[in-house]
C-alpha cells in the first residue's frame, strides 16, 4: 500500500559483514531464522525438564538413569565401593561446601529433591511457553511469514525488530541463570502465585525468583517493539491490491496476536514489577501481612494469562489455515468466518480469565458470570473447526508433512477445546481443577495445538527459509511416532485428572487413594521418554536436509500466496519489484484456470480480481 | 473413563459427578461426530490423479447454523451450571446440628480447630464470650455422617487448597481472608477393597471355621498393607506388620482396630469374599505451596453419629475447663 520501503532489493545490502549479515542483522528473514534456532534450543532443554518431571512421577525418588549412584547408595546409604561413580557421589556429599556443587545441591545422588522438583515444573512451562512457542511461532513466523505475505521489502522498523530479537536473547540468559543462583529457581510454578512468590521465606528461592520477573520483564519488552512492528507493518506496508480481506489468513492470526501482545504484556510486566518490588524494596502488594491481597496477583497474572494461551494458540490456527488449503486443493471453507472467529476470540480472550480462579476464593458470583464467558469463546473456536472440516471436503488431499501436522494440529485442538467445557462448567471444575486434567487440557492446547502448528509452519516453509527440502521420509517417521507417543502422553492425565490425581505433586505414592494409578504414571512417562527422543530425529532432520536436502523449487507446493513468488535466497528487500494483488489468498481449483492454483499475483487477461473471499 | 471417579459420598459430589457425566457424553459424541467427518473426508477425498477439488468458498446456512447451535447448546450447559455452583459455594446450608470445624492451612500441615463443648470459637482472653475450651488436632478431621459440616478455612502463610476427593470438595485457602465452605457425607465407611481373590477358596471350603476366616482377614489386610507400603517405601505406614490389632465379631462381620494409627476397618463376608470397609478419606493440599506441597495430607473420618460423640468425649477437654491454662488448647485430654 504505501511506500515506506521504497529501496530495491540489492541497494546498499550488496557488501555486509559476517555481523550485520547473521548477527545484529536488520533483515526480517535472518531475524526471524535466529527466533527459530532460539525457540529450537529452548525447546530441547524444555523438553529435558518435562523428561526429569516424567522420570520423578513413574520413579519417585529413585536415581536417575546415568547420573544416578547405585541402587546401594540410595537405600542403604552405603556406597558401592567398586563404583567409581559412587565414590564420586560419596565424596561430593562428604564436602563442607556441598551445597555449592549444584548436582549435589539438586540432585543428590541423583535423586531430584522437592525443591528442585519444583523450580523443574516451573521452567519447563516458563520455557515452553516464552521461550519456544512464542519465539517461533510469533517471533520466527511473525517476521518470516508477515513482509513476504503481504508483498513488502521489511517490516516498518527494521532495527527495532533487530532489538526484539536481541532483548529475547538477553531474557533468555537472565532466565537461564536462575538455575545457578544460591537458592535455586523460581519454583512457584510459571503462574507464581503469591505469597508463595513473593516472599523468599516461604519457597528458599532468592534470586531464582527475581531473575524470573527480570527476565520476564526483559521479553515483555522484546514482545512489544515485535508487537509495534507486526501491526504498523501489517496496517501500512500491505502490497498493491492486497486488501485486509485478501490477506493470508497466518497474517490475520498473527496482526490479531500483535494486538493481543501489545495489550496484554504490559499487564504481565505491572505484575511482575510489583512483585519485584515485594520481594525487594519491601512493599506489601500481594501480602496480607503488610494489607496486600495475594488474589491481586492472580487477576493480574490471568488478566494476562488468558490473552496469552491465545497468543499460543492464534497463530497455530492460522498456520493450520494457511497450509490446509494448499494441500487440500481447495480455498479455505468460510474465509470471512475464520477472520471474525479470531477477532471474537480476541475479543471474548479478555473477559474470561476469572475462569482460573474458581476455586481461588474469588467471589462465587462472579465464578458464574465468567462461566457464562468461557462457554461463548467455545462458540468461535467451533466455527473454526467446522470451517477445517469444511475445507477438507470435497479436497484433492495431499498427505505431505505439513498437511499431517496440520490434520494433528486440528484434531488434537478439538480433544483439548472440548476438554476445556469440563472446567468451564464452575461445579465440574471444582472436583477437576488443579489435577491432572488442567495439565492434559493445557497440553492438548498447546503441544496438541500450537507444536503441531509449528512443525506444520516449520515443514512447509523450510524450502522457502533455507532453499531445500526437508525429507519426506523422516519428517513422516517424526510425524508418526510424535503424533502417537503425544496421544499415549498426555491422553491418560485425563484419566489421572478425573481420578483426583494432583497436578504439580512430587511423589504421588505418598497418597493412598492415587496408589492405582501408578502404573499409569510410568505409562506416560515411558510415552513421553519416546516423544521427546522422537524430536532428536526432527533436530536430525533439519540439519541433514540443510545440508543434504533436494534443492526446492520456488513453489514446491504450487501455492499462492505471495512469499512463493521470491526467490531463494531472497534478498534483502524481498522482491525485484513490488508485486500487485489481484484476488485472495486461497484459490485453489478455481475455474478460471486450468491447473488447480491461481497465485494472488497471477493477472487473469479477461476476469475481474475473484475471490477474494467475499461471498 | 466413567469407573475413574473416585467413589462419591457426599450430597452435592452426585450432582457434580451428573455434570460431569453430561459433559462427558455431549464432547464423547461431538469428539467422535468431528473425527468421524475428517476421517471420511480423509479417506474419501485423498490425492487421486485427474481429480479437481470442489470449489466453493463455504456455505452461509451451513455456517450460521453451527454458530448459533453451538452458541445455544454452550449457553444452555452454562445457565444449567449455575444453580448447583450456588448451592455448593454460594449458600451453605444452615442446620440445627450443623458442625462448624476452622481449618487453617500452613506449610505443611492443616490445624483442625473445634469450638470445643460450649460450641463458640474463642475470642480474646479478655472477651466474655465463650471459654477456652477450643480443641486443635493437626491433619486429623472427625465429622459425623448426614451432619452439614461447615469448613471457616484460613491459611498463616502462602495459599492452599483443601481437597477431599471423595466429598468433592476443594477450595484455595487465602491469607488473609476466611472462606466458607461446606459439605455433607452421605457415607461413613465405603468399601475400600476386597480379599476375595486370595480368599475364595477358604471361603468355598465349609470345613473352616469363622474364626480362622477371621484370623485370616487379618493377616490379609497386613499383608495388603505390607504390599502398599512398600510401594511407598514405607513413607506412611498405614498399618504396620507389627501393629497391636484388636478384634471384634459383630454379627457378619468384624471390626479391626489399629489403636496406634487410629485406624478401624470393618471387614464383612459378601457374595463370597472379604469386603474391606473404612471410614477414613485423605485431605491432600491441591496448590503448590512450597517444597512440602506434596505430601502436605490431613485425614478425614467419617463416623457414625455414635462414634462421633465417643470420639468427642474422649478426646474434648471437658466444658468446664479452666481458662487461664492455655495448655489446655493444645493437648487433648483422656
Amino acid at each position: 500500500m504505501s511506500e515506506v520501503t521504497a529501496t530495491k532489493p540489492h541497494d546498499a545490502h550488496a557488501h555486509q559483514s559476517f555481523i550485520s549479515t547473521y548477527i545484529f542483522s536488520l533483515d526480517h528473514k535472518m531475524i526471524a531464522k535466529q527466533f527459530l534456532i532460539l525457540g529450537l534450543l529452548m525447546l530441547l532443554l524444555g523438553g529435558g525438564l518435562a523428561l526429569l518431571i516424567r522420570w520423578q512421577l513413574a520413579y519417585p525418588e529413585k536415581p536417575l538413569p546415568l547420573l544416578g549412584a547405585s541402587k546401594q547408595f540410595v537405600e542403604t546409604g552405603d556406597p558401592d565401593t567398586t563404583s567409581s561413580w559412587d565414590r564420586t557421589w560419596a565424596e561430593w556429599l562428604s564436602r563442607e561446601e556441598k551445597d555449592q556443587n549444584w548436582l549435589a545441591r539438586n540432585v543428590p545422588q541423583g535423586v531430584i529433591t522437592p525443591a528442585f522438583y519444583n523450580s523443574v515444573f516451573t521452567m519447563h512451562a516458563t520455557i515452553m511457553i516464552f521461550f519456544v512457542v512464542m519465539p517461533i511461532l510469533v517471533g520466527c513466523f511473525g517476521n518470516f511469514l508477515i513482509p513476504l505475505m503481504i508483498g513488502t521489502r521489511d517490516m516498518a522498523f527494521p532495527t527495532l525488530n533487530m532489538l526484539s530479537f536481541w532483548m529475547a536473547f538477553v531474557s533468555g540468559i537472565v532466565m537461564l541463570a536462575g538455575f545457578f543462583v544460591p537458592g535455586g529457581h523460581a519454583a512457584a510454578g510459571w503462574t507464581s502465585y503469591t505469597p508463595l512468590s513473593a516472599d523468599p521465606q516461604w519457597s528458599g528461592v532468592d534470586w531464582g525468583q527475581n531473575l524470573w520477573c527480570i527476565s520476564l520483564i526483559i521479553l515483555g519488552i522484546s514482545s512489544l517493539m515485535g508487537s509495534i512492528n507486526y501491526i504498523t507493518t501489517i496496517i501500512n506496508m500491505r502490497a498493491p491490491g492486497m486488501t485486509l480481506f485478501r490477506m493470508p489468513l497466518a497474517v490475520w492470526s498473527l496482526f490479531i496476536v500483535a494486538i493481543l501482545l501489545l495489550l496484554a504484556l504490559p499487564v504481565l510486566t505491572a505484575a511482575l514489577s510489583m512483585l519485584l518490588f515485594d520481594r525487594m524494596a519491601g512493599t506489601h502488594f500481594f501480602n496480607p501481612a503488610g494489607g496486600g491481597e495475594p488474589l491481586l496477583w492472580q487477576h493480574l497474572f490471568w488478566f494476562f494469562g488468558h490473552p496469552e494461551v491465545y497468543i499460543l494458540i492464534l497463530p497455530g490456527m492460522g498456520l493450520a489455515s494457511e497450509i490446509m488449503p494448499v494441500f487440500a486443493r481447495k480455498p479455505i471453507f468460510g474465509y470471512n468466518a475464520m477472520v471474525w472467529a479470531m477477532v471474537a476470540i480476541a475479543f471474548l480472550g479478555w473477559i474470561v480469565w476469572g475462569h482460573h480462579m474458581f476455586q481461588s476464593g474469588m467471589s462465587p458470583a462472579l465464578g458464574t458470570t465468567f462461566m457464562v464467558s468461557t462457554m461463548l469463546i467455545a462458540v468461535p473456536s467451533a466455527i473454526k473447526t467446522f470451517n477445517w472440516l469444511g475445507t477438507l471436503w470435497g479436497g484433492n488431499i495431499r498427505f505431505t508433512v505439513p498437511m499431517l501436522h496440520t490434520l494433528a494440529f486440528v484434531s488434537m485442538f478439538v480433544i483439548g477445546g472440548l476438554s476445556g467445557i469440563y472446567m468451564a462448567s464452575t461445579p465440574v471444575d471444582i472436583f477437576i481443577h488443579d489435577t491432572y486434567y488442567i495439565v492434559a487440557h493445557i497440553h492438548y492446547v498447546v503441544f496438541g495445538g500450537s507444536i503441531f502448528g509449528m512443525f506444520a509452519g516449520i515443514t512447509y516453509w523450510f524450502p522457502k527459509m533455507f532453499g531445500r527440502m526437508m525429507s519426506a521420509k523422516l519428517g513422516k517417521i517424526h510425524f508418526w511416532l510424535t503424533f502417537i507417543a503425544f496421544n499415549c502422553t498426555f491422553f491418560p492425565m485425563h484419566i489421572l485428572g478425573v481420578g483426583g490425581h494432583m497436578r504439580r505433586i512430587y511423589n504421588p505414592l505418598q497418597y493412598e487413594f492415587l496408589k492405582d494409578f501408578q502404573g499409569m504414571n510410568e505409562f506416560i512417562s515411558i510415552s513421553a521418554f519416546v516423544l521427546g527422543f522422537t524430536q532428536l530425529l526432527f533436530v536430525f532432520n533439519v540439519i541433514y536436509s540443510l545440508k543434504r536436502g533436494k534443492v526446492a523449487e520456488d513453489n514446491p507446493w504450487q501455492a499462492n500466496t505471495l512469499e512463493w513468488t521470491a526467490h531463494y535466497p531472497i534478498p534483502h528487500g524481498n522482491f525485484a519489484a513490488l508485486p500487485a494483488v489481484y484476488r485472495g489468498p486461497y484459490e485453489y481449483s478455481s475455474p478460471e484456470v486450468e491447473e488447480d492454483w491461481l497465485p494472488q499475483t497471477k493477472k487473469l487477461a479477461t476476469a475481474p480480481a475473484s475471490g477474494n473471499g467475499h461471498h | 473413563m466413567l469407573d475413574w471417579l473416585p467413589p462419591n459420598v457426599s450430597t452435592y459430589g452426585g450432582e457434580i459427578d451428573k455434570f460431569f457425566y453430561v459433559i462427558y457424553y455431549i464432547t464423547a459424541v461431538v469428539f467422535f461426530l468431528v473425527a468421524g467427518a475428517m476421517i471420511l473426508f480423509l479417506i474419501k477425498y485423498r490425492h487421486r490423479e485427474g481429480r479437481r477439488a470442489t470449489y466453493t468458498h463455504g456455505n452461509a446456512t451451513l455456517e450460521i447454523v453451527w454458530t448459533v447451535a453451538t452458541f445455544v447448546a454452550m449457553l444452555i450447559l452454562a445457565l444449567v451450571s449455575k444453580p448447583l455452583w450456588g448451592r455448593i459455594k454460594q449458600q451453605v446450608p444452615m442446620t440445627q446440628n450443623m458442625v462448624t470445624i476452622q481449618v487453617t492451612a500452613k506449610q505443611f500441615n492443616w490445624e483442625i480447630l473445634y469450638p470445643g463443648p460450649d460450641g463458640e470459637f474463642d475470642t480474646p482472653a479478655d472477651s466474655a464470650a465463650g471459654t477456652l475450651d477450643d480443641y486443635q488436632i493437626d491433619n486429623d478431621m472427625h465429622v459425623p455422617v448426614n451432619t452439614v459440616v461447615r469448613l471457616m478455612l484460613k491459611s498463616k502463610d502462602v495459599i492452599h487448597s483443601i481437597f477431599v476427593p471423595q466429598m468433592r470438595l476443594k477450595q484455595d485457602m487465602v491469607p488473609g481472608h476466611t472462606i466458607t465452605a461446606w459439605f455433607n457425607a452421605e457415607k461413613d465407611y465405603i468399601l475400600r477393597f476386597s480379599l476375595g481373590l486370595e480368599f475364595q477358596e477358604a471361603l468355598d471350603n465349609a470345613s473352616i471355621s469363622d474364626d480362622f476366616l477371621l484370623q485370616f482377614s487379618s493377616i490379609g489386610l497386613v499383608q495388603h498393607f505390607k504390599n502398599m507400603e512398600e510401594l511407598q517405601k514405607e513413607k506412611t505406614p498405614i498399618l504396620s506388620s507389627n501393629a497391636v490389632v484388636s478384634i471384634q465379631e459383630a454379627g457378619n462381620s468384624w471390626i479391626l482396630n489399629d489403636e496406634s494409627l487410629k485406624r478401624k476397618y470393618i471387614v464383612k463376608k459378601e457374595n463370597g469374599a472379604l469386603n474391606v470397609y473404612s471410614n477414613l478419606y485423605e485431605i491432600p493440599c491441591a496448590e503448590l505451596c512450597g517444597f512440602g506441597h506434596s505430601g502436605m495430607l490431613g485425614h478425614l473420618y467419617v463416623h457414625t453419629p455414635e462414634e462421633y460423640e465417643a470420639w468427642k468425649i474422649q478426646t474434648w477437654p471437658p466444658a468446664t475447663a479452666a481458662p487461664a491454662d492455655s495448655s489446655n488448647l493444645e493437648t487433648p485430654q483422656q
